[in-house]
């Protein structure tokens, strides 16, 4: 259960700030290896925090799409936890060293071995629209286990998608006098479920708390009183609004505040990124992929070096 | 979990055996110095690679990284690099099929009630966090030294509980399988571990497996031979299920008294609950372990009391003198020719 | 086979001696204890020291010495009784217990009482607080014991009620034949009129009546109150050559409680939930199971308010 879960214990953080400061981490880690080859001016051309960041979202908002036309129908679980992978693994490397484009076919294609949706190789290739079948099957296959030890083996992703299956049942069992069908709430629900995976809520928020975050948000879009989410949060503690103890107040109050951090972290990521935003950073990653490709070389030619970047631990018997 | 290079940590000490897509290794870890199994799973060998890391591998990590209970293996540590994963665990030096199968060893009611309670214990622990184990036999069930017993194995693990989700129905080894299961039910819970405990607990008593199928339709005969065939009384939905046949052949239920001759009265009310034909009439952990067989005498013995096979007895000294003291003498086992 | 030093009776000359025995570890007969310390206080025959008439307590132990040590134990413990936790390593924990050996040897074999009297005395005021704190707070051991302990007294009551009513029950019945028999001979042979006597009967009829329902009554609270106590969980504690009782896995919620399983079967909640098909029923899945999981993960780390600090909306 998610308490006890390598997801809270190793792969959920406090805040943004913890976020930025890893992925920062992992792009100074990488731009130091060329260190001793780089000209001076030349590190300009690397990409920039916010570049990278940039990347990362492009690439999000096609994947979005990539698991809605999947063929078979994919569990909605299966592109949550592919996201989950994608996020966690972009936490460690830079999108400089690895091509977010095939990392996340990669998390899509490890997604749906963990999430117990059976899809064999050529069975997924045939969804991907660019590329050809052989360099798609061997960068996935490739990436599979690189994906596996950056996660240190963290595999199973809680999603919110029960979670609001319990919400509806509760709201259904304790709140019968509401004056609407709690079910016209579900489709906006699970949309902002789905607009959250382009954000990092996920990285710091349990999945109950994103799903009552989409809960306010679905009765707010619906133009429902919010208030209900805290006369529901109410209603599970057993209390009635006018015996609310000092601590419970507080606690409704607190859970309230950070469904609106939520919110406003789903609405931020889901601003679609900017045309010519796109168009200036795909030019940079052209750019630094130049960059990149001479500095190996600089690199693979200078005496020390004979192997150059090792990820693997070398081979055993 | 530690990343060190893999060859400088643990050090093999010898090839335990093969199975369908891994090696196990006996190996020292040089860090604790503790003993540990190593499984090492081939990539990029067979058609199977084609398809990437092999997926029961898959479901062993993602479990036991999730799980930890005394009675459950645990995984130390994961090791990849190109061209395989290793999974290290703790060493157990045995596993329940070796003590039934040896005959050299008595296995008395206290000895039978600690295995039982030992297992029961770890599958509450899964079952509790919504995980099937879906593959219980005497072969999965390790025990170490010191009389620990663990579930391993998680090959065929996964959660349950979801109504969206189908399962398959070709899970557990042919002779603990369940009639809901031989009737190829999708759908299934507890319910499927619940009756291969049933058939291990009958292994423990009898020294030999209840019912040795040697097919699907010979499985479900041998059951019915000796729980007698089900009615609808019995099992009121097993028409529904999508394999089922009806068995014109109406065996009469055996008296459990006069097999299980060794066992107590709550023993057999534990195992005829066990044996309820009716998934849902069937008891679940905690009613298991709730039973009275656990709480009346003869009460489980102390985990350091368990036999251990022939080539483990320098093993079982070991454990006497540190239970009892240097001066104890050794305790008499009586041995049949 | 115990003997009084001083009137020198036994346990084979008087089958119903009573031994007594005091702090300083020399036991007397009752009856010798009554004649000698018929003014209270009283020096001991043997060694002189003053003693109360009620402190003698009834000698379990053949050996006095056990029974002196047992005493001294008792009062250094309820100075001494620090725990592990309250020192910074082990080390110093096992040396202040160590200590408190010697302490204890060192009164039961009377050496330097003085001096070891003064340290206990330092002791008890340098550490005043913490006697005390430790003294309001039960340790582990202590809460387990207990809880041993209430468990063992609550099977017996059960048992006991359920012996009680069979008993009762077989009394009752041979009562009202009795009584039944008495109204009968009543009605016969008395000269009252028969419908002042049957109105009489009705009247204590339903005296009895009300009497059993606030029995009844007093039963159910008396268990309900046994239930809480019995519901502190202790996570089940398997220890060999013991009765085991179970107790079911206790997932930390960290949120607000969780109903049963019985109580979603019962209550309602189901009909909210898909029921599964008669083919999905057949192999064992139920509709509960699956609105169980799902309530259980509104519940889990809601009260998790993690306090987050500045969320900074970065890109």
């Amino acid at each position: 259960m998610f308490p006890t879960s390598t997801q809270k214990t190793e792969w959920t953080f406090d805040n943004t700030d913890a976020l930025t400061a890893k992925r920062n981490e992992a792009s100074e880690n990488y731009k130091n290896v060329y260190r001793e080859v780089i000209n001076p001016g030349e590190d300009e051309r690397f990409l920039s925090p916010q570049d990278e960041s940039t990347m990362r979202a492009i690439v999000q908002e096609a994947a979005l799409k990539f698991g809605d036309d999947f063929q078979p129908h994919l569990f909605p679980s299966v592109r949550y936890t592919a996201f989950c992978y994608f996020k966690r693994f972009f936490l460690k490397h830079t999108v400089m060293e690895y091509s977010p484009k095939m990392v996340m076919m990669a998390c899509y294609y490890l997604a749906t071995k963990i999430d117990e949706f059976y899809v064999p190789i050529h069975e997924f290739v045939a969804n991907l629209k660019s590329g050809n079948t052989e360099t798609n099957t061997s960068h996935i296959l490739k990436l599979e286990p690189e994906i596996l030890k950056v996660m240190d083996y963290s595999l199973i992703v809680y999603t919110p998608y029960r979670t609001i299956e319990g919400i509806f049942v509760e709201m259904k069992q304790r709140m019968a006098l509401l004056n609407f069908d709690i079910e016209s709430l579900r489709p906006t629900l699970i949309e902002f479920i789905t607009k959250s995976l382009l954000s990092d809520v996920m990285l710091i928020f349990s999945p109950n708390y994103i799903a009552l975050a989409a809960l306010k948000y679905g009765l707010d879009a619906q133009d429902r009183a919010v208030e209900l989410v805290n006369e529901f949060l109410r209603r599970m503690l057993g209390v009635d609004e006018s015996q609310m103890s000092e601590k419970d107040n507080t606690l409704v109050k607190n859970i309230d505040a950070q469904l609106d951090q939520i919110i406003a972290m789903v609405e931020e990521s889901a601003r679609p990124v900017d045309a010519d935003m796109r168009k200036s950073c795909m030019e940079r990653c052209t750019n630094v992929s130049i960059l990149l490709s001479v500095l190996e070389e600089r690199r693979r030619l200078l005496p020390s070096n004979k192997n150059g970047a090792n990820k693997f631990d070398s081979d055993e018997d | 979990m530690v990343e060190t290079k893999s060859t400088k940590r643990y050090e093999k000490i010898k090839h335990l055996g093969e199975g369908q897509f891994a090696n196990v290794y006996k190996a020292k870890d040089n860090v604790t110095g503790e003993v540990v199994a190593i499984k090492k799973i081939k990539l990029g060998s067979r058609h199977e690679a084609k398809d990437g890391i092999n997926r029961t591998a898959l479901r062993e990590i993602k479990l036991l990284k999730e799980i930890h209970h005394e009675n459950i293996i645990s995984l130390r540590d994961v090791i990849g690099n190109k061209s395989s994963i290793s999974l290290v665990f703790d060493f157990m030096e045995t596993d329940l099929e070796h003590l039934i199968k040896d005959t050299t060893i008595i296995l008395s009611s206290p000895h039978i009630k600690n295995i039982m309670m030992q297992t029961f214990l770890g599958l509450n622990f899964l079952h509790a966090n919504f995980i099937l184990h879906r593959d219980l036999k005497p072969n999965n069930l390790l025990m170490n030294n010191m009389g620990r017993v663990k579930i391993t194995d998680f090959g065929l693990a996964r959660f349950f509980g979801s109504p969206s989700r189908v399962y398959t129905h070709q899970v557990v080894t042919r002779w603990y399988r369940s009639p809901e299961l031989l009737y190829a039910a999708k759908s299934y819970g507890v319910n499927v571990d619940i009756w291969a405990m049933g058939c291990i607990f009958a292994e423990l008593l009898l020294r030999n497996p209840i019912f040795p199928g040697e097919s699907d339709l010979d499985q479900l005969v041998k059951i019915y031979r000796f729980l007698g065939t089900p009615t609808e009384d019995d099992w009121a939905l097993m028409k529904q299920l999508p394999d089922y046949v009806e068995f014109t052949e109406n065996y009469p239920r055996m008296d459990f008294k006069a097999v299980f001759t060794a066992a107590g009265d709550s023993a057999i009310d534990l195992l005829e609950r066990m044996f309820e034909f009716d998934p849902l009439k069937r008891w679940n952990t905690d009613q298991c372990l709730g039973s009275m067989y656990f709480q009346i005498e003869p009460y489980a013995c102390d985990d350091s009391e368990l036999p251990l096979p022939n080539k483990n007895q320098n093993a079982s000294k070991r454990r006497r003198i540190l239970r009892d003291g240097p001066e104890s003498p050794p305790r008499r086992r009586l041995v049949f020719d | 086979m115990r003997e009084c030093r001083k009137c020198k009776s036994s346990e084979y000359t008087n089958k119903n001696l009573i031994m007594l025995i005091n702090e300083c570890g020399h036991p007397l007969c009752k009856n010798c204890v009554d004649n000698l310390f018929a003014r209270n206080a009283a020096p001991c025959e043997v060694c002189g020291k003053m003693l109360k008439k009620n402190n003698f307590w009834e000698q379990v132990f053949d050996d006095p010495v056990i029974e002196k040590e047992n005493f001294i134990r008792k009062r250094i413990r309820k100075i001494y009784n620090l725990r592990e936790a309250d020192f910074p390593n082990l080390r110093e924990f096992n040396d202040y217990l160590e200590r408190v050996e010697t302490i204890v040897m060192n009164l039961i074999h009377e050496e330097d009482v003085d001096g070891t009297e003064k340290e206990i005395k330092a002791f008890q005021e340098a550490h005043g607080e913490d006697i005390e704190r430790n003294r309001k707070k039960l340790g582990p051991d202590e809460l387990w014991i207990q809880q041993q302990i209430r468990e063992e007294s609550a099977m017996k009551a059960r048992l006991h009620d359920l012996r009680s009513t069979d008993e009762f029950k077989v009394h009752q019945d041979n009562q009202n034949i009795k009584e039944a028999k008495e109204v009968i001979k009543e009605l016969r042979d008395s000269n009252v009129a028969a419908g002042l006597i049957l109105d009489r009967e009705r009247k204590r009829q339903i005296e009895q009546e009300l009497e059993e329902r606030e029995e009844v009554e007093r039963r159910k609270k008396m268990k309900k109150d046994r239930k809480r106590l019995d519901g502190i969980s202790f996570a089940a504690h398997r220890i060999a050559g013991r009765a085991y009782i179970h107790k079911p896995v206790l997932l930390e919620l960290n949120g607000p409680p969780m109903p049963t399983m019985e109580e979603i079967e019962s209550s309602g909640y189901l009909q909210w939930v898909r029921e599964p098909s008669a083919h999905r029923r057949a192999g064992g899945f139920t509709s509960a199971i699956a609105c169980y999981r799902a309530l259980l993960e509104v519940r889990l780390d809601l009260f998790a308010v993690q306090q987050k600090k500045s969320i900074a909306i970065d890109g």
